[in-house]
């Protein structure tokens, strides 16, 4: 399986080729064109027991989380799949050799059926403000395809570094992080600024040039108000 | 002070690099990120002045906010004595950034919505749009910058910059900045009825010489064509 791009950088298309056997999960509504002889298989997380169904519930809750993935099965005959993001941008395609990858939930687009991918809440820590953070957790050896609202900015965290969490689109697990506000709480109030991610350690950083719910409130913020 | 611009023209982000006790001024929202070790203070409607004037502003910001404009909250970060920081910024909107100089004669007049960063030689001050100002879709307000130094400037879309010699009109939505030996004045569309139908929004006129950026798109337009299809 392997992923190309086109278009990119500003509407960047995911184009999947399939040889036969292979098979490629994506995040539902991503889907833009497949070839008719591939089989595909919807997916669940599977999320057992007490501590599951808690998951399942928190995730409800937030009503962020897409729980339906689709899974695109070449057969007997290679295939082609193409996705693209809801939202202009460019597309990073990475490559998984065993390590792990933590991913914005927004930003997963699709992967290698040979990548585990794995959801987790970001907690409570991940609630303040506009960040409602859900990190997806990919391992194992494959493609993975992310998309950016705008262009893709890859940074080399040695030490610490510092990004409002709504720019974020994946990190090197060797970074571990907190949440922290910049500047001063009192102000922030009033100045439509996202909690921050204090990165600390040595590892790679993927950040878009385009803040998602920034643009929404914004745009938002601008339209009349729903009559229902 | 050491910067880039990457990813432009539609998507694009400023890196600007400080050395030992180097400051900039950051709309607020339009920090991306940084590295560790700057000092982040956080202030309303410019870098200078305090006390009543500090007080004043607070309440023009929070008035401003209430009535769905934007405010122009900023951080101002420096960079420790012998320590380097980098600093990434981003407007909200797709588009372009650009970066100019201040000889410290000329001064820049730029759009609330369009400044994102300034060096510590530029004087910001947050300009009252009026009343006119106030109740438009775009909700101007202008910054005036003086003095000497970087300022770093965004549009939606595309910068294309007019010599103005004489004088000349634009649509308000599309004014990014411009220089200050220019006059400038805000106009209504000639009736309110011509305002409704045509959804044409305020113009401004320039007299004099001088440069005028402007940006290629206008999200008063935007907004006015998606507005009608959310109801369909």
């Amino acid at each position: 399986m392997q992923f190309t791009k086109a278009h990119d950088p500003a509407h960047a298309l995911a184009i999947c080729h399939l040889e036969p056997g292979d098979a490629v999960l994506a995040e539902s509504g991503a889907l833009v064109t497949r070839d008719a002889h591939l089989e595909v298989e919807s997916t669940a997380p599977r999320d057992q027991g007490v501590k599951g169904l808690l998951k399942k519930i928190g995730r409800k809750m937030l009503a962020e989380e897409t729980l339906v993935r689709s899974l695109y099965v070449a057969g007997e005959a290679p295939g082609e799949v193409t996705f693209a993001p809801r939202l202009p941008g460019d597309i990073l395609i990475h490559e998984m050799t065993g390590g792990e990858l933590v991913i914005q939930q927004s930003a997963y687009l699709a992967s290698s059926r040979e990548v585990a991918i794995e959801t987790r809440w970001g907690g409570f820590r991940g609630l303040f403000g506009q960040g409602r953070v859900f990190w997806i957790r990919a391992s194992g050896t494959g493609q993975v395809a992310l998309n950016a609202f705008g262009a893709v900015e890859e940074i080399d965290v040695d030490g610490t570094f510092i990004i409002d969490t709504g720019y974020i689109i994946a990190f090197e697990p060797s970074l571990s992080f907190d949440i922290k506000r910049v500047g001063s709480w009192f102000f922030s109030v009033f100045s439509d600024e996202g909690p921050a991610c204090r990165f600390k350690g040595k590892g790679k950083l993927y950040i878009q040039t385009r803040n998602p719910d920034e643009f929404g409130t914004l745009v938002g913020g601008k339209l009349p108000p729903r009559n229902s | 002070m050491e910067h880039t611009i990457t990813h432009g023209p539609s998507f694009a982000l400023g890196t600007l690099e400080l050395t030992s006790r180097e400051s900039v001024t950051v709309e607020a929202g339009s920090l991306v990120g940084m590295s560790d070790g700057l000092r982040v203070r956080t202030r309303i409607g410019g870098n200078r002045g305090g006390g009543f004037t500090g007080v004043f502003r607070f309440f023009t910001a929070l008035v401003r906010k209430l009535l769905g404009g934007r405010t122009l909250f900023v951080n101002t970060c420096s960079a420790r004595e012998g320590a380097t920081g980098k600093l990434l910024v981003a407007p909200s909107l797709a588009g372009d950034i650009v970066h100019l100089e201040l000889d410290g004669d000329r001064g820049l007049v730029v759009q609330g919505g369009s400044y994102l960063a300034s060096g510590e030689g530029v004087a910001v001050k947050t300009r009252f749009g009026g009343l006119k100002g106030l109740f438009s879709s775009e909700g101007t307000f202008w910054v005036r910058c003086g003095g000497k130094g970087d300022i770093w400037i965004s549009a939606y879309g595309a910068v294309h910059e007019i010599e103005v010699d004489g004088s000349a009109e634009v649509d308000t939505g599309h004014v990014v900045a411009f220089d200050d030996s220019l006059d400038f004045q805000v106009r209504g569309s000639s009736s309110l009825k011509a305002a409704l139908l045509t959804g044409e929004g305020l113009t401004a006129h320039f007299r004099g010489r001088g440069r005028v950026l402007i940006q290629s798109r206008n999200l008063g337009g935007t907004l006015h064509w998606i507005t009608p299809k959310l109801y369909e």
